[in-house]
């Protein structure tokens, strides 16, 4: 599946021993010493896999934006070079946006400014450099002098769905993209996806759950005021979660900022700011989608606890049911007003402070506009990597704080596997009479041997795809031949990919 | 008569020819009848020749001719990535032989169809049903004969479906002291085809024969070696290895190999008698894909 449809034999592997499910630990201190480990603005984040992460923003480059990145390994950060992120030729806006896949590799959006048209663009990165993804085509070819905002996520190991606003000639409306190895596709049938279409949307933020399945949130402006909207990706398409958004909070004085992640069991928590009627104070609330109806985390009440000031937040799985969710409020620290970063555990619907409550870093007099927040969590281990972009003095620094997978005394889980190769099977059901062909697609982020191939049901080697060492991500198509070039006969075939000692099984069904 | 001597020679020649015809070639999907049979048959792996009474007909028809009396057998097979089969035998005496009735039903288990798209939904891959009409008779001395009627319906990811139907004839042969036997099958000798989606597929005619030799026959121990060449149109040609030994009558012991179309698979298994039941179970690893297990309960009434 990977989930039902990610590898079983990719990063998502995780073995439970025995006993309950271990936590994740609390953060560890800010990363090197202290100092700044880039210095970057709007940073984004994704983790690789429990130990490696890549790092993009935006960096001034000869009074140009331009987008910088970093690759952290064990802790140790490594600058990438610039043309690599970003084909040395755009001009970034927006804050660049990556996503990561699950085994290994991540895809990196950001807004580019081509001569005369703002462009949402898009590339690959497999775990060592960057590369033009769906052959350099960007995802918008011209969002329409700007865009609002944007955020993807792959909803599958192989499918990258995007989400993002965009001038439509008459107001901004929400539109969705996906790349599943090939060109942009529409999603929604190229339709607009805020729905009832209001004045505007900005602010998207998007999650996948690795299972096919996304929610989007996005800020509705409608006549009545701003509103937290959310739509739903599942089995049957695009699904409004309509009036069980929270509504109380329509026509107040703001909602901001929002930020998504998946839980287990179908359940997905969506983070936000809401401001006051007055705009006084803005305040940090969570709700998480049961599967039916929207559950207010902490029963509705503000999570933050202070008096206002709350910008930011971003979330992520910990890897055992529930989320991370960071955030920066306007805090007194000894006695003087100032930007603090905090952290907050979520567990079912209730939200409990990390850190034993303190904050994770005060910008003192400089500002904290951008956290980033990338988590690696599966079977109650978690390892996670927070980024804090501190402004002071017209320079942003970035300042980080780490999750490792923890260890407990006694082992109650292993750490998550490293990434391993990984296969999926598309159009698994065809008919070859007609031309039809499945679709294999693998992601290989080492050289290591992979081995596909086709078997009947009864064990019967029918076509052997590929046996040897691979790495990146390529696909084949099987017309349904045998190695002698004969059509098979009607029946369910299984795709087996070994790599090692682990091994990965789809059905395939031949119908004629 | 044939000396015990000649038996031994006889079986060697038989595996010789096994083992030296196999040419693996590509394999072709298997029907749901390659995954029929007892947990006897799946432990030994070979069994075109070694008999079995109504535990051994799915591999020989012929083999129902040694059955006496009335019996009835149940087999459960767990397979591979979540397929299943049930069947259900019963054989009364006949004027004309014993005749026996079976009842299989098979399924694939579940697919996650997967579009282009990226929307996935679940469906039962495959639900076939198998029903099997077996009749067996000594024909002289020695010589048995048998010739199975099969119906067949399937049904592919809860749309297409489809239904053949088939005869079987089997044969074998043992000798007067019972240390050898040859035997030969030959599965959908003639049908009508399969048509899932308007392209007609003929049901595999398999042709299988195979020897067994008994060269250990003691009331404390039984050894039986077996082997089989199965051949069929487009599909890998195979030999199937099989040896059994039985301890007092009560228990038993088996290991097979089979090879073909570049693959080899092991299986292995037990039997138990305690009057008139026989508990068999089996285990295989088909091409180590994973493991697949399979028990019997056969009663004697």
């Amino acid at each position: 599946m990977i989930p039902r449809e990610m590898s079983r034999l990719g990063c998502v592997v995780a073995l439970v021993v025995a006993g309950r499910a271990a936590v994740a630990a609390d953060w560890n201190g800010l990363e090197n010493q202290g100092a700044p480990v880039a210095y970057l603005a709007q940073p984004s984040v994704a983790l690789l896999s429990s130990s490696r992460s890549v790092v993009v923003g935006t960096r001034l480059d000869g009074g140009v934006v331009r987008l910088g990145g970093m690759l952290v390994d064990r802790g140790v950060w490594t600058a990438l070079g610039g043309a690599s992120v970003d084909e040395g030729t755009a001009v970034a806006h927006r804050a660049p946006r990556l996503a990561a896949d699950g085994a290994g590799h991540a895809a990196l959006l950001y807004g580019r400014f081509d001569g005369s048209v703002w462009r949402l663009a898009a590339r690959w990165f497999d775990g060592a450099v960057f590369s033009d993804l769906s052959g350099g085509a960007p995802v918008d070819q011209d969002v329409g002098g700007n865009t609002g905002g944007f955020a993807g996520a792959f909803v599958t190991i192989t499918k990258l769905v995007v989400a993002y606003t965009k001038d439509d000639g008459s107001r901004m409306a929400l539109f969705v993209r996906s790349w599943n190895g090939g060109g942009w596709q529409d999603e929604n049938a190229g339709a607009a996806l805020d729905d009832p279409a209001g004045i505007g949307a900005d602010a998207p933020a998007i999650a996948g759950d690795g299972a096919g399945g996304a929610l989007v949130a996005y800020v509705q402006y409608g006549s009545g005021g701003q509103r937290l909207t959310t739509v739903r990706l599942d089995a049957t398409g695009w699904q409004p979660t309509g009036a069980a958004t929270p509504p109380d909070h329509l026509g107040l004085g703001g909602v901001s900022s929002p930020a998504v992640t998946a839980l287990a069991g179908g359940r997905w928590l969506v983070a936000y700011v809401q401001e006051d009627a007055d705009g006084a104070s803005q305040h940090l609330y969570a709700a998480v989608w049961t599967g039916s109806s929207w559950a207010y985390v902490n029963e509705g009440l503000p999570l933050d606890g202070y008096p206002k000031g709350v910008r930011a937040p971003a979330v992520a799985s910990d890897g055992a049911g529930g989320a991370i969710l960071v955030y920066t409020t306007a805090d007194l620290v000894d006695g003087i007003e100032a930007p603090t970063v905090r952290s907050l555990r979520v567990t079912g619907l209730s939200a409990t402070p990390m850190n034993g409550g303190d904050f994770l870093e005060a910008a003192g007099a400089g500002t904290i506009p951008a956290l980033a927040l990338a988590t690696w969590g599966v079977g109650g281990a978690c390892s996670a990597l927070l980024l804090m972009d501190e402004q002071s003095g017209g320079i942003d620094r970035v300042y980080s704080r780490a999750i490792l997978a923890p260890v407990a005394a006694t082992p109650v889980a292993t750490a998550p596997a490293e990434t391993g190769p990984g296969v999926r099977v598309t159009h698994n059901l065809f008919r070859p009479d007609r031309g039809e062909q499945a679709r294999i697609v693998y992601v290989s982020p080492t050289s290591e041997r992979l081995r596909v191939a086709i078997y009947s049901l009864a064990g019967t080697a029918v076509r052997l795809v590929s046996d040897g060492p691979l790495a990146g991500r390529g696909e084949w198509m099987w017309d349904g031949r045998d190695d002698a070039g004969q059509t098979v006969g009607a029946g369910v075939y299984l795709l087996v990919a070994e790599a090692g000692s682990a091994r990965d099984t789809r059905k395939i069904v031949v119908v004629r | 008569m044939i000396p015990r001597t000649v038996g031994g020679r006889g079986f060697a020649l038989a595996l010789a020819v096994a083992l030296a015809a196999g040419a693996p070639a590509a394999g072709r999907g298997a029907s749901t009848q390659a995954l029929l049979g007892s947990a006897r048959s799946a432990g030994l792996g070979a069994d075109a020749a070694a008999g079995g009474g109504i535990a051994g007909l799915q591999g020989n028809p012929a083999a129902l001719a040694s059955q006496t009396g009335w019996a009835a057998a149940g087999t459960y097979l767990s397979w591979l990535e979540g397929a299943r089969i049930g069947q259900l035998t019963a054989c009364a005496p006949t004027p004309a032989g014993p005749v026996a009735l079976s009842i299989g039903s098979f399924t694939a288990g579940s697919v996650d169809v997967v579009e282009d798209s990226g929307a996935v939904r679940t469906v039962n891959a495959q639900q076939d049903t198998v029903v099997t009409a077996t009749l067996a008779r000594s024909i002289v001395p020695g010589f048995e004969a048998g010739v199975a009627g099969t119906w067949y319906r399937s049904v592919l990811a809860e749309t297409w479906v489809a239904s053949a139907a088939s005869v079987g004839l089997g044969a074998r042969f043992v000798t007067a002291d019972g240390a050898l036997s040859l035997g030969g099958v030959v599965a959908n000798a003639v049908g009508t085809p399969l048509r899932y989606a308007g392209q007609p597929q003929a049901l595999p005619r398999t042709v299988t024969a195979g020897a067994a030799w008994r060269p250990v026959r003691s009331r404390l121990v039984g050894l039986l070696l077996a082997v089989d060449y199965v051949a069929a149109p487009g599909d890998a040609d195979a030999q199937r290895l099989g040896v059994e030994a039985e301890f007092v009558r009560l228990l038993a012991l088996r290991a097979g190999v089979t090879r073909g179309g570049g693959v080899a698979s092991v299986s292995a298994g037990l039997g138990a008698r305690w009057g008139r039941v026989q508990f068999d179970y089996a285990v295989a690893s088909p091409s180590r894909l994973g493991t697949a297990s399979r028990a019997t309960v056969t009663v004697a009434l």
